[in-house]
């Protein structure tokens, strides 16, 4: 491989690059080394419509496979996938905060081969108006690195944000009449999938967008019906909570949920139907007019194949294979199955996921009368439904949380408890000690978040 | 204070040059700093209304006819949003004090609740919901239970748009019925115009301006780019700055003229794409007449005040 005096034409975009303003020498490499066959030329690095990503691209003379390096300085530490064989790459680089130098070489790469060029920089962009602001405070070790945020309030916005609470990526949605529930980071990493969902009883508005990462691509899918939650699994698939309406005997319409799968070419297949899975409403403690479930969390767990689907209005979580669509048990709330022994039965829960070690990790609300809201762990037996409690942790001072909560558990033991409604995100070791914090200003308020350790692969 | 009434009108445009692409910073740029800053004190005296608790009780704003400003109000036209703050830590001086000088976060709000209420001019608790979940927050309105702050608002955005706002305090034996009526008495301010160091601003131009330097707002919070959404000028003739001060609340029309641009990004604009408010012409630049002014804006603040403001200087061309 040959990297020869190297045509760095480093045609740097200037539309979106303060660079010159702020002295640095954009095409500050010198020529690397020259050993291989392709020739690397016309390097060129652009912001993209979204500030903190930088698009670069270059071309070679012969096709090769190649990847960028990049950084704050010219340590790198974090680098692109390795592009197809071809002789015109374009990446991203994702995860810069703002207004931030950003250091970058393009590495050619031939079997165990590889060279780079001359490092290059460009300088990221400011934040637009209206992005919301976060306070970290403590200091994060080997938790993942980012944490997709969509926030309802003063400014309805998606962003991600690093460990120190600087926004690395950010996209403000147009909400009407409803609100953005939900934003994940995709499993084939070329976009952020927003579920918007109507207000309740104008859930028809419900949508589904997909951001391009570098924000110039949006994607939008009418979804009627859409509600609080959706998952994606690793083929693409995205299950949804949406609700059915039908009419009562009076005339006055009322709604269930069901959970809508859709599949990548755009099929779609109910996978369950709360109209069918349950005798209402007699046998059920609320009939209310609007939505009787009221689902308000959906999670996919892999190693069974299966939805945990939990309903407000039930105050319980289901299991439901994906085969059968049929709801294998139910946990919590007035449909409960499970014997919790003497351990306080959860109250009403928002997120929740299961563990490797098959325990249950949920968001535990409460109700206002208990007054107080917790991340709780259950080790629970589906053969003989008994449920324990082996951990919980309530915030000090407590709070509750009247909507929303979240919680993840990371490879070190240490929790995610997302305190939703009132705007804060605190990491807590196994023994309950709060060792990092991420705060909202007033008005902010989260939903629920995805942790993420990379934005190339798939966790 | 420069005008909540054009707080509200503020949108989020992209500017409209004829690059767009951003500014930079070059020797004839504008530096606004720290020492060209005004600072204002603002003080809220919320009334305290009891309320039975743990009862649905009724709130009614039916006669309020001015606002917290001691503005003209109407109860039905400028009141489109009703939100209930509950602090489950803090004290009703607390969570004014934490207001006035925006020190607030999302966590010393245990619960956000709102309606808004069309052409109502009431609302009982239990009609407060969470972003249109239920909450049923009326079994829990009961002594011990925190500091409630009942905000009427101009347009929907939290904490936004306040034009009046109560403290209601569940009590045994109250009323279930409120009303809220005159807000001329809840905010009292100091605004200090004379001691800062004006701005020179060349009367032909250029204009462009580079406020990074200033750091802390007006009313003494670290000034956070992102939140200013707009750039005020207005012109004051036939007043004094003490004048000013006195009347710091009814700025918007104590100007003789105004003109503004929204904020995309950055802490760099150019007061050269400024556009008059009231007709859009372009901005005609300074001369020596009256007193000129500077401010930044933000439309999503609980503070109505300007982030920053400051006195202009026009001076001849070199």
């Amino acid at each position: 491989m040959r990297l020869p005096a190297l045509l760095l034409l480093a045609t740097f975009a200037g539309a979106c690059v303060d660079s010159d303003e702020k002295g640095n020498d954009t095409a500050a490499g010198t020529d690397p080394a020259l050993d291989a066959d392709a020739t690397v030329m016309d390097v060129t690095a652009e912001l993209g419509t979204i500030i903190t990503v930088v698009i670069v691209r270059w071309h070679t003379d012969e096709p090769t496979t190649g990847y960028v390096e990049f950084g704050p300085d010219t340590t790198y530490g974090l680098s692109t996938p390795t592009t197809e064989a071809s002789t015109d790459h374009e990446v991203l680089l994702l995860g810069n905060p703002a207004d931030t130098d950003v250091h970058f070489r393009v590495v050619l790469t031939e079997g165990e081969e590889s060279d780079s060029t001359a490092d290059y920089s460009i300088t990221t962009g400011s934040l637009p108006t209206g992005i919301p602001q976060f306070t970290a405070s403590g200091t994060l070790t080997d938790e993942w690195a980012y944490t997709v945020i969509p926030t309802q309030g003063t400014t309805p916005a998606v962003t991600i944000v690093n460990a120190k609470g600087e926004t690395v990526w950010y996209y403000l949605p147009v909400v009407q009449e409803g609100n953005l529930m939900r934003a994940l980071l995709s499993h084939d990493r070329k976009s952020v999938i927003l579920g918007h969902a109507g207000m309740q009883g104008k859930l028809e508005l419900g949508r589904l967008q997909w951001i391009s990462l570098d924000g110039g691509t949006v994607t939008e899918l009418s979804v009627p019906g859409f509600d609080h939650d959706l998952v994606e699994l690793p083929d693409g698939t995205i299950c949804m909570i949406t609700v059915e309406r039908r009419t009562r005997s009076d005339g006055t319409p009322w709604e269930a949920d069901t959970l809508l799968e859709l599949h990548p070419d755009g099929t779609t297949t109910e996978i369950f139907n709360a109209w069918e899975a349950f005798e209402y409403p007699e046998s059920l403690p609320s009939a209310r007019a609007a939505n009787w479930t009221h689902g308000n969390g959906l999670d996919y767990w892999p190693a069974e194949d299966a939805y945990l689907f939990s309903m407000k209005e039930l105050g319980s979580l289901a299991k439901i294979p994906r085969a059968t669509g049929e709801i294998e048990w139910m946990i919590d709330g007035s449909l409960n199955q499970f014997d919790f022994g003497d351990d306080e039965l959860v109250m009403l829960q928002h997120q929740f996921e299961m563990l490797d070690n098959g325990n249950l990790l949920l968001f535990d609300n409460g109700t206002q009368e208990r007054g107080y809201s917790r991340a709780v762990e259950l080790d629970i037996d589906e053969e003989a439904l008994t449920a324990k409690q082996v951990w919980d942790y309530i915030r000090d001072p407590s709070v509750f949380v009247v909507a929303k909560g979240d919680v993840h558990r990371f490879a070190n033991g240490n929790t995610q408890v997302v305190w939703s409604a009132v705007g804060e995100i605190q990491m807590v070791t196994p023994d309950g000690t709060p060792i990092w914090a991420l705060n909202a200003e007033l008005g902010q308020a989260f939903t629920f978040v995805q942790p993420v350790s990379s934005f190339y692969v798939a966790d | 204070m420069l005008l909540i009434s054009l707080l509200l009108a503020c949108h989020r445009e992209q500017p409209d040059t004829d690059s767009g692409e951003p500014l930079t910073v070059a020797d004839a740029t504008l530096r606004f700093t720290n020492a060209n800053n005004y600072q204002f004190e603002g003080i809220l005296n919320a009334p305290r209304l009891p309320m039975a608790e743990l009862t649905n009780d009724t709130i009614s704003w039916s006669a309020l006819d001015a606002d917290l400003q001691c503005h003209d109000l109407d109860p039905v036209a400028d009141i489109d949003n009703v939100g209930l703050m509950v602090f489950p830590y803090l004290t009703a001086d607390e969570v004014e004090q934490g207001l006035a000088v925006d020190s607030l976060q999302q966590v010393d709000m245990g619960i956000y609740l709102s309606k808004e209420p069309g052409e109502a001019t009431q609302v009982t608790l239990s009609e407060l919901t969470f972003f249109g979940t239920e909450a049923n927050i009326q079994d829990e309105f009961a002594p011990g239970n925190g500091t409630w702050l009942l905000l009427l608002s101009t347009g929907t955005g939290v904490g936004v748009g306040s034009r009046m706002m109560a403290f209601v305090e569940p009590t045994a034996g109250a009323p279930d019925h409120v009303s809220i009526e005159d807000g001329c008495s809840v905010l009292d301010y100091t605004v200090e115009l004379e001691a800062l160091t004006p701005l020179e601003v060349p009367m032909e131009g250029p204009w462009v301006v580079d406020w990074s330097g200033v750091t802390a707002t007006g009313h003494g919070s670290p000034l956070v780019a992102t939140r200013v959404t707009s750039l005020k000028v207005a012109r004051f003739d036939a007043l004094t700055l003490p004048e000013i001060e006195a009347r710091f609340l009814d700025l918007e029309t104590l100007a003789t003229e105004q003109w503004s641009l929204p904020h995309p990004s950055g802490t760099v604009d150019d007061l050269g794409t400024l556009t008059q408010d009231t007709d859009g012409s372009p901005f005609p630049g300074f001369d020596a007449e009256g007193i000129w002014m500077l401010a930044l804006m933000c439309d999503s603040c609980p503070v109505p005040a300007p982030l920053a403001l400051t006195v202009l200087n026009p001076v001849p061309a070199r």
